[in-house]
């Protein structure tokens, strides 16, 4: 991670003009107090295998952030800019993050290009989703937003944005690498491409995403079963190769497909995405799934009840009849019983209410929101314990800031 | 004679509620609600623009980076708790003035883009917009407001004259 840092470094130090006097400098904030609670504590909700996440003890720390942006625009085509977040991540500590760190060059008026660290746009609110404030929930719908493991980019992207007639056509490439510390686990991402393309065309928007994720991971939990699998003859065992890849992240390829669109006229907004996740490799872990979510908000004044529905399905067997040997199939069985995501589905009502701004804040609102989930199995839960039902009430409550 | 005097108060009150009941429906209409109407401002370089509410909202989202002519495009607002901001956002774009923040705050933080510059003042607005190519902005509405001219019938776009200089 130092080494990306001094890459970072140097391109921010690269892009810095010799005349200082020149710089525009600003800085920006955003923060969200949060905090939600749940009538179980036989499974938790939260991000990706994300440890103490919200149950019924409550939890403040699982959607609580605090974000510092400073961006120094050297001209109209040139800045660079800084982010820093403290979140709750994915070992579940709540900790400061350099979250964006790029140098953006303006080429011309429809083409800019930026380099450093970034947030790939794998949905249609991914590099969004920590600013509570443009959000429209507490948290982004779990079941969409839960199927891609990683989220920063160390790398570039390019936007292109064209103006067709009525029509606003933005591409958006992106490539790099990543890497991420889930609560088990280190992921690498050796390598991840992508690009998003988005139309608007006057309130409405409609958008398409479509990435690849190399993985690879510095452990294998799994040596135990995957070892003999690989050993046993193909003679004896013709799928055993192929279930031991299925077991195994380190190797495996995730493509993420995501549609979306919004209608926002101002009064009414209707937004929905569909996305599926499909692994080659290592799927017994990352299961292949498609997830989808509609929300509806009408605002009445500072006021705007919303409603959202959402789902997601598992498309990976819960079993394997592929291995001829019990012993083995047995062992292998167990885990995809005891791994992955399976189907979904929950409910959201909500209100957010627009405060006043104050002083440097420019803007400030609070959220209630109400969660009823209906998992099968472990759906897309963290922690599940047995005698667990699958149903799930909670209630959260954010206040959100910009300043 | 207390019956006299009664009827005597009676008529004054109905003839002040009358009169109250008039200055309430005439200022509802009157020339100081339209005085709180807004106008489009842009710069000089945009004299033949036309601009619909979809290209407006499109404007002030910030979704558009450039007129048709290659100009940039450069938005000037007056801070959120001006009562005029907040007029201009609903009445000329149909949105809240927090819809608008919320979506200039996206790309702020998400490096999509940038959110309008902020001036003090109406003064400042008309001198930016006059001096910036490819500006545009919004003030009250003013009577002797030159070279006005309707387009489309709900609002007027008044393009300002060129700096003195130039």
């Amino acid at each position: 991670m130092s080494s990306r840092f001094s890459i970072v470094a140097l391109a921010v130090a690269a892009a810095l003009p010799t005349v200082a006097s020149a710089v525009d400098f600003s800085y920006s904030g955003f923060s969200t107090a949060a905090y939600s609670q749940s009538d179980t504590n036989l499974a938790d909700v939260g991000y990706t295998s994300q440890p103490d996440s919200i149950d019924k003890g409550g939890s403040f720390e699982t959607d609580s952030k605090l974000g510092v942006q400073l961006t120094a625009k050297f001209n109209d085509n040139i800045s660079a800019t800084v982010q820093g977040v403290a979140y709750t991540d994915l070992t579940g500590d709540f900790e400061p993050h350099l979250d964006w760190a790029y140098v953006r060059a303006q080429a011309t008026q429809s083409l800019s290009f930026r380099g450093g660290y970034l947030r790939a746009p794998t949905f249609m609110y991914s590099d969004s989703v920590f600013v509570g404030y443009a959000n429209t929930w507490v948290r982004p719908p779990l079941e969409v937003y839960n199927l891609s493991p990683v989220y920063q980019l160390l790398g570039v992207d390019a936007t292109y944005r064209a103006q067709l007639g009525a029509f606003t056509v933005t591409v958006n490439p992106y490539f790099g690498e990543s890497e991420v510390d889930v609560s088990t686990l280190k992921l690498d991402v050796p390598e991840w491409k992508g690009l998003a393309t988005t139309v608007n065309v006057g309130s409405f928007q409609a958008r398409v995403g479509y990435g690849v994720i190399d993985l690879e991971t510095d452990s294998n939990s799994v040596a135990a079963l995957t070892d003999p699998l690989f050993a046993v003859p193909a003679a004896l065992c013709g799928s055993c190769a192929s279930e031991a890849q299925k077991l195994l992240i380190g190797g495996a390829r995730i493509a993420n497909l995501n549609v979306g669109v919004q209608y926002d006229d101002g009064t009414n907004l209707i937004a929905s995405e569909y996305a599926r996740s499909d692994a080659d490799g290592g799927e017994y872990f990352m299961p292949d799934r498609y997830s989808a979510y509609v929300t509806y908000g009408r605002r009445f004044g500072n006021l705007m009840p919303y409603a959202t529905l959402a789902g997601t399905r598992r498309e990976t067997p819960l079993s394997t009849n592929a291995i001829s040997i019990p012993a083995l199939s047995a062992a292998v069985n167990g885990v995809i019983a005891s791994q992955g995501a399976t189907d979904q589905d929950s409910y959201s009502l909500g209100v957010r209410y627009e405060l006043p701004s104050f002083s440097v804040v420019k803007g400030a609102l609070v959220k209630f929101q109400y969660d009823h989930i209906d998992a099968d199995g472990r759906g897309n839960l963290n922690n599940v314990q047995p005698g667990f039902d699958g149903k799930i009430d909670m209630v959260s409550a954010s206040l959100d800031f910009i300043f | 004679m207390k019956f006299t005097v009664h009827t005597t108060s009676m008529l004054q009150r109905l003839r002040y509620l009358a009169v109250a009941l008039l200055l309430l429906v005439s200022s509802a209409a009157s020339p100081q609600n339209n005085s709180f109407a807004v106008d489009v401002i842009v710069s000089p370089s945009l004299a033949e623009i036309t601009l619909d509410r979809s290209l407006l909202r499109a404007v002030f989202t910030m979704r558009v980076r450039e007129w048709p002519d290659g100009t940039p495009v450069r938005v000037f607002v007056l801070p959120d708790d001006n009562p005029l901001s907040d007029r201009f956002y609903r009445e000329r774009l149909g949105m809240y003035s927090y819809v608008l923040r919320r979506a200039w705050d996206r790309m702020v933080f998400t490096g999509t883009g940038f959110a309008p510059t902020v001036v003090r003042s109406e003064s400042e607005m008309i001198e930016l917009v006059r001096s910036t190519p490819g500006a545009i902005g919004f003030v009250r509405k003013r009577e002797t407001s030159s070279r006005a001219r309707p387009m489309p019938p709900r609002w007027q776009i008044v393009l300002l004259a060129a700096p003195a200089h130039e």
